[in-house]
């Protein structure tokens, strides 16, 4: 059996993908060119993900496109069907027209706060309040750029309250402290199946050129999913489900904080972390 | 397939967006508005549900672009979550009040079902007899991916269409996709590979859709404690 070098296993690798099932049968098989592939895949990492990455586009299309075992047309669409469908023409006008009616992009949630019921949102909300006031006071006197950077921690203090009181509101909700990395507390992480609010007000502003990012880590993985914000001294992350929806968390995923290089790619020492499934 | 002249990155378009520029919302429209709405029609069987759905998802990205990061994922995959999201609730609304169909196998009471019974029917189908039923949020999941697979799929030319579907749903080798089409077996070769390429990038750029860790999670026979929390189901 000669040896089969990368570029000659990549393209059989991509020969075989064409074949529903030709990978997946690979590891038994007895052809000699396929023997010899295998040789080279158990040693070259690069060829064993293409084939990882090949595998699940296989299950993805055979998971869409097989027949129900049942009689035919169980389903309005019609079980394999891919014929293109289109948005209809008018709902692009729709759109525009609707962009322009929503004005420009405002959290949507800033409108939707709700009474206070529980100790944390009157402190809250006083703080929105509070720096409401700040600005009406000082609208004469601060500069331009200082006015709307005001109105905006009063825009983003104003989503993350709203997005506190939607989690306190629900019928389930976690709250886990947030620790620094001599494990004192440092603020709180809450969630429902909603929202998630990240608050401290431990953390340092960064200097110039850095931010502080959030991460789930599992499994020694991070997957970023957003950076902290400032209102104050307050430090916060907050999003809703839509932003979520894609992440799961497990037993022992660990959400952290790290300060990093804006331009940086990332996995700096956790300044606080929390062990969601605790 | 839909040209799209553009050449700018949709985290570039995302951050124009956050900014108002109402003109690169309208490029992101009409890169992905189609595979949102064909995928939320496959689900549902509803245009006009459908077409308020993704201007919803739209919306929602117009509002909350500033909150696209682009190292969490692809702005596809974020804008098919949040229709994925809408689909899922309005079929849960759908299942809180019977719905007229034409199944004719037992349903409640009535005989009727609710929606999300004519989604585990289906998947029961899928399945074959005696394989247990699955939780209803597995099947809805499931569904989902189907139909989004399904979408991308129409995505392709049709030659390449036919070769693919002939490959999956027909289970024929290429030389009988050769033999059943009337091409030669190189040109069968060659649009399936090209489909291949082209699903596999678009299949790379909704990693949930393909992620077996993420599937395994989801997975009824898992353990709770393995499964989200929260972030994946209303």
């Amino acid at each position: 059996m000669n040896p089969m070098d990368h570029a000659e296993a990549h393209e059989r690798i991509a020969d075989l993908a064409i074949e529903p099932g030709r990978l997946t049968a690979l590891a038994a098989s007895n052809v000699p060119e396929e023997e010899a592939l295998l040789a080279h895949i158990s040693g070259c990492p690069d060829c064993t993900a293409e084939i990882a990455s090949w595998r699940e586009t296989h299950d993805a299309l055979t998971a869409a496109l097989r027949r129900p075992a049942g009689p035919q047309g169980l389903e309005p669409d019609g079980p394999a069907s891919v014929e293109p469908i289109r948005a209809p023409a008018g709902l692009r006008d729709g759109m525009l027209a609707a962009v322009r009616g929503a004005g420009i992009a405002v959290p949507e949630h800033v409108a939707v706060v709700r009474p206070p019921r529980r100790l944390l949102r009157p402190a809250l909300l006083g703080m929105v309040a509070v720096l409401a006031l700040v600005i009406a006071g000082a609208g004469y006197r601060l500069q331009d750029e200082r006015l709307q950077a005001a109105r905006a921690e009063e825009a983003a203090l104003g989503t993350v309250t709203a997005a506190l009181d939607r989690v306190l509101a629900s019928d389930t909700f976690e709250v886990v402290p947030l620790r620094r990395p001599d494990g004192t507390a440092a603020g709180s992480i809450s969630w429902s199946r909603q929202d998630i609010v990240v608050l401290t007000a431990a953390l340092e502003p960064p200097m110039a050129g850095q931010e502080y990012r959030c991460w789930l880590e599992n499994e020694g993985q991070r997957t970023p999913i957003g950076r902290m914000e400032y209102a104050g001294d307050v430090a916060f992350w907050a999003a809703s489900l839509d932003e979520w929806a894609t992440i799961s968390i497990g037993p022992e995923t660990r959400f952290g904080v790290s300060l990093e290089a804006v331009a940086g790619s990332g996995g700096s020492p956790a300044v606080l972390d929390a062990a969601l499934g605790s | 397939m839909t040209v799209d002249r553009d050449r700018r990155h949709d985290a570039t378009l995302a951050a124009g967006i956050a900014a108002g520029e109402e003109a690169q919302f309208m490029v992101v429209y009409d890169r992905h508005a189609d595979l949102l709405f064909a995928s939320v029609v496959r689900l549902l069987g509803d245009r006009d549900t459908a077409a308020e759905i993704v201007q919803e998802s739209f919306l929602a990205l117009w509002r909350r672009a500033s909150q696209y990061d682009s190292r969490a994922g692809s702005l596809i995959g974020w804008l098919l979550a949040i229709a994925r999201n809408r689909a899922i609730d309005h079929l849960r609304a759908q299942s809180r009040r019977p719905v007229l169909t034409s199944i004719s196998v037992a349903g409640d009471a009535n005989g009727q079902l609710d929606a999300l019974d004519v989604l585990d029917l289906q998947a029961r189908r899928v399945d074959g007899p005696g394989v247990a039923p699955a939780d209803p949020a597995t099947v809805a999941d499931r569904r989902w991916s189907q139909s989004v697979v399904r979408s991308m799929i129409s995505e392709l030319p049709e030659t390449e269409r036919q070769a693919v579907v002939l490959a999956y749903a027909a289970g024929l080798s290429q030389a009988e996709i050769a033999d059943r089409l009337g091409w030669p077996l190189g040109t069968v070769k060659s649009r399936t590979r090209r489909a291949m390429a082209h699903l596999r990038v678009r299949l790379a750029e909704v990693p949930d859709l393909v992620d077996p860790a993420a599937a395994r999670r989801r997975d009824p026979s898992t353990p709770v404690a393995d499964r989200a929390t929260f972030g994946t189901e209303r």
